[in-house]
C-alpha cells in the first residue's frame, strides 16, 4: 500500500478528512493524498506526457489541497480530487501557451462541482435496467457489441478481448468508450437512467 | 458487486501493469477502471511508461510526500533541540558567574564540542580544486588546549552576550533558524560530553561560595542529568528495536575488496529477510536501499518496507541501509533472521538544498559553528555583525534551492560542498576556497553559486566595517 503509514488504513476518506479540518495536521492530509496519489501522478502524466512535469505537478496539487480544502464543502474526496486534478494540469497547460492539438476541445469544468459520482448504467449492475440494455446492446455496431459482451458479461480482461478479436487493446478499450456512450444514449431515449 | 468498489491502491496499479494479476483479477481490476473516470484517465497516463518507471516513480512520490507532510514536524524538533542547548548554555551562565572553576565549565561549552565535531569534515577536504582558490585554507590542527585558555579568559559578560544572542529578534530570526540546524548534531554530542559534570563538581569544591555553588551545580546538573536520562532512554529504545544491530553510525564506505561476483554468489545462498522502519514514527519506509556490505549489489524496500537479501549460508553479514533523510547505518544481521531495522532521520539533510553559513577560523582561534563567532569576536571586545547575504539567510537559500543546478555525474543522492570565503570590507568575495567537496563539477557549480549569487554584507559593527571570513554548506540532494 502507498498510504504514509499503515496506521490509518481502516479509516474512511471522510473521517481522515475530518480529522484533518480539526486538527490541520499535515501528515493526516498526506495520508488521505497518499491514497490517491497515483491516480493524480497517471493523470497529470496523461496531460504532462513529461515523468518530471507530472510528479512535479502531483507535488503542486498537493499544495493546492492544503491550500483550497479548508475553503471548500468536500463530500467526495476522491472526485473533488479528480476535478481539481484535471483543472490543475488544464491550466498549467494553458499557461504555458501551449499549442498542443490534444487540448483542442478540452474544457476546465465546473470549478469544483462535484462530479463523476453517477455510474454509468453498465457499470451499476442493476437489475431494473437489464432488459432495456440488453435490447440497446443489440442494436450497437458489431464491434461495440462484441467488446461489450465479452468484456463485461463473459468477464474477459482486455488483453483478451484483444487477442480474440485480434485488434489491439486500444481499439478495445475505445470500442468499449463508444459502445458505453451509445448505450447511454440509447438507454436515455428510453427513459431508464 | 465484482468489487469494483474497492480501492485500487498504488500496488494493485502496479501489480496489474507488471502483468502479476491472473485473467480474473485483470478483468476485475478493468471493470473498476471502467466505472471510474479517474481511474480510467490515471492508467491512459500510466500506458506510456513501463511498469518498473511506474514503480520507481511512485516511490520517489511517496518519498517527496513524506518529506512534505513531516517538514513541520522536524522543525519542532530542532526547536527542541535548540532549547535544550539553551538550557545547556544558560547552566554554563550560571556556572559562571559563581565563579566556577573553568575548567570544569570547559566540559559544557560548545566552542570544542563543535569544534570537534567540525574537524572530521575539514579531514576529509579535497585539496582545492578551482581556479579561484588563490590560497588555500588553513586546515586547523586539533590544539584544544589554547582554545580552552581563551575559553577561560573571557569575562561572564561575553557568555551572557553570547547566550542572548541566541534569541536574536527581527531579521535576524533567520540566521538563528540556520544555526539551530547545524547545532542540533552538536546538541547531542553535547549532553555526552556534559555527563562528566557531576563528578568534576564534586571535586573541584570551592573555597567561598560554596553553598550557593552547589545549588547553582545542583540545578544546572538536574537539566544535564534529565538530557542525559531522555538521551539514554531513547537510545534504548533504538536497541531495543532493532533486532538487527547497528554496528556505527558511520557513512556507508564501498565495499573495499572486490570478490569475484559469480564466485560470491554462490556463495549467497541464505537468506534474510526483513522490514525497514523510521525510529520518527515506527512506519515502514519504502525505497530504502539495503546492500550487502560484501557485495556491491542490493535491494529496494517494497512499499511496505519489507525486503528480502541473500546473503552468506550460516554466518552474520552486515547490511548497510541507506535513504534521502535518513542516516546511513549498518546492522549486523543473521543468516535466516528476519529483522527490523530501524532508522534514525538525518539531521543534516533537513531540506532540499541547506545552506548554512558562520564564520570560519580566525588565525589561531579555531570555530566551526554560530556560536564560536560571538567569542571570536568579544575577544577583541568589539561586536561584529556575522557577515550575511544581503537579501538575509532564508531568502539566499531560497535562491540556491531555485538556482542550484546538479552535476550530471551525480549519482549519489547527496553530497556536500563547504566553501569557504572573505567578505571584505567593501563587500566583495574574494579567497574562495572549497574545504569540502566531492569533486570538480560539485565545487563548480557551488563557486558559481556563490559567485553569481546575491551579495554579501560584510562583518560591521558602528565603528565600520572589516573583512571576514565566512563558510557555507551547500548540500545537492536529489
Amino acid at each position: 500500500m502507498l498510504e504514509i503509514s499503515g496506521k490509518h488504513k481502516e479509516i474512511s476518506d471522510k473521517d481522515l478528512l475530518d480529522t484533518y479540518r480539526k486538527t490541520s495536521s499535515l501528515e493526516v492530509l498526506g495520508e488521505l493524498y497518499a491514497r490517491y496519489m497515483h491516480l493524480v501522478y497517471g493523470v497529470s502524466l496523461k496531460y504532462f506526457g513529461d515523468r518530471s512535469d507530472a510528479q512535479d505537478a502531483v507535488m503542486h496539487i498537493f499544495e493546492k489541497l492544503v491550500e483550497d480544502l479548508p475553503r471548500h464543502e468536500v463530500r467526495n474526496f476522491k472526485s473533488w480530487l479528480y476535478v481539481l486534478t484535471k483543472n490543475h494540469c488544464l491550466m498549467e497547460i494553458r499557461s504555458k501557451k501551449s499549442s498542443d492539438q490534444r487540448l483542442e476541445g478540452l474544457k476546465i469544468e465546473q470549478e469544483f462541482m462535484e462530479s463523476a459520482d453517477e455510474l454509468h448504467p453498465m457499470d451499476r449492475e442493476d437489475e431494473i435496467i437489464e432488459k432495456a440494455l440488453k435490447e440497446c446492446i443489440e442494436k450497437l455496431k458489431s464491434e461495440q457489441k462484441q467488446c461489450i459482451e465479452l468484456f463485461y458479461y463473459q468477464k474477459l480482461c482486455y488483453q483478451e478481448i484483444a487477442e480474440k478479436l485480434g485488434i489491439n487493446e486500444k481499439k478495445v478499450k475505445s470500442y468499449l468508450q463508444n459502445g458505453k456512450r451509445n448505450l447511454k444514449i440509447c438507454l436515455e431515449g428510453k427513459n431508464v437512467r | 458487486m465484482s468489487g469494483k468498489n474497492k480501492h485500487r491502491s498504488a500496488n494493485d496499479y502496479l501489480n496489474y501493469l507488471k502483468g502479476q494479476l491472473s485473467r480474473q483479477e485483470r478483468h476485475a481490476f478493468e471493470r473498476g477502471l471502467e466505472a471510474d473516470p479517474f481511474e480510467q484517465e490515471a492508467m491512459e497516463g500510466f500506458e506510456s511508461l513501463s511498469a518498473g518507471q511506474a514503480e520507481e516513480d511512485l516511490l520517489s512520490l511517496h518519498n517527496r510526500l513524506r518529506k512534505r507532510v513531516s517538514r513541520r514536524r522536524r522543525v519542532a524538533f530542532y526547536s527542541v533541540a535548540a532549547t535544550v542547548a539553551s538550557l545547556l548554555i544558560v547552566g554554563t551562565v550560571f556556572l559562571k558567574i559563581h565563579d566556577f572553576d573553568p575548567r570544569s565549565d570547559k566540559n559544557q561549552v560548545y566552542p570544542e564540542e563543535s569544534y570537534e565535531n567540525f574537524v572530521p569534515e575539514e579531514a576529509e577536504s579535497l585539496p582545492p580544486v578551482d581556479k579561484q582558490v588563490e590560497k588555500s585554507a588553513p586546515v586547523p590542527e586539533p590544539v584544544p588546549d589554547p582554545a580552552e585558555l581563551k575559553e577561560e579568559t573571557k569575562s561572564e559578560k561575553k557568555t551572557e552576550s553570547r547566550a542572548e544572542g541566541e534569541f536574536p529578534s527581527g531579521a535576524k530570526g533567520e540566521t538563528r533558524v540556520h544555526a539551530d540546524q547545524e547545532v542540533e548534531a552538536d546538541a547531542v554530542e553535547v549532553l555526552d560530553f556534559a555527563a562528566p559534570v557531576p563528578e568534576a563538581g564534586e571535586i573541584q569544591k570551592e573555597e567561598i561560595q560554596e553553598e550557593e555553588i552547589t545549588y547553582m551545580e545542583a540545578e544546572a546538573m538536574d537539566r544535564v542529568d534529565e538530557a542525559q536520562a531522555a538521551r539514554t532512554s531513547r537510545e534504548f529504545r533504538k536497541s531495543k528495536k532493532a533486532q538487527g544491530e547497528i554496528l556505527a553510525d558511520q557513512k556507508y564506505e564501498a565495499p573495499k575488496t572486490v570478490v569475484n561476483q559469480l564466485e560470491l554468489e554462490q556463495m549467497l545462498t541464505g537468506k534474510v529477510t526483513g522490514i525497514v522502519i523510521s525510529a520518527e514514527d515506527q512506519d515502514p519506509i519504502p525505497g530504502v536501499v539495503v546492500v550487502n556490505r560484501e557485495l556491491p549489489s542490493g535491494v529496494y524496500t517494497d512499499l511496505e518496507g519489507r525486503f528480502g537479501i541473500s546473503v552468506k549460508e550460516d554466518s552474520h553479514t552486515t547490511l548497510i541501509a541507506s535513504f534521502i533523510g535518513m542516516e546511513t547505518q549498518e546492522y549486523l544481521v543473521e543468516d535466516g533472521a528476519h529483522v527490523e531495522l530501524v532508522m534514525q532521520p538525518d539531521a543534516a539533510t533537513l531540506d532540499e538544498v541547506v545552506v548554512v553559513g558562520y564564520v570560519a577560523e580566525r588565525e589561531d582561534q579555531p570555530t566551526g559553528s554560530a556560536f564560536t563567532l560571538y567569542q571570536a569576536e568579544e575577544e577583541e571586545n568589539i561586536e561584529y555583525e556575522v557577515p550575511e547575504p544581503s537579501i538575509g539567510f532564508k531568502n539566499y537559500r531560497k535562491y540556491i534551492e531555485e538556482n542550484i543546478r546538479h552535476p550530471q555525474e551525480a549519482d549519489s543522492k547527496k553530497e556536500v560542498v563547504v566553501l569557504q570565503f572573505t567578505v571584505t570590507q567593501a563587500g566583495t568575495i574574494e579567497d574562495v576556497t572549497a574545504l569540502r567537496s566531492p569533486g570538480l563539477s560539485f565545487t563548480e557549480e557551488a563557486v558559481r553559486l556563490l559567485m553569481e549569487g546575491p551579495p554579501w554584507k560584510p562583518a560591521s559593527n558602528d565603528k565600520g566595517a572589516r573583512d571576514e571570513s565566512v563558510r557555507i554548506r551547500i548540500v545537492f540532494k536529489r
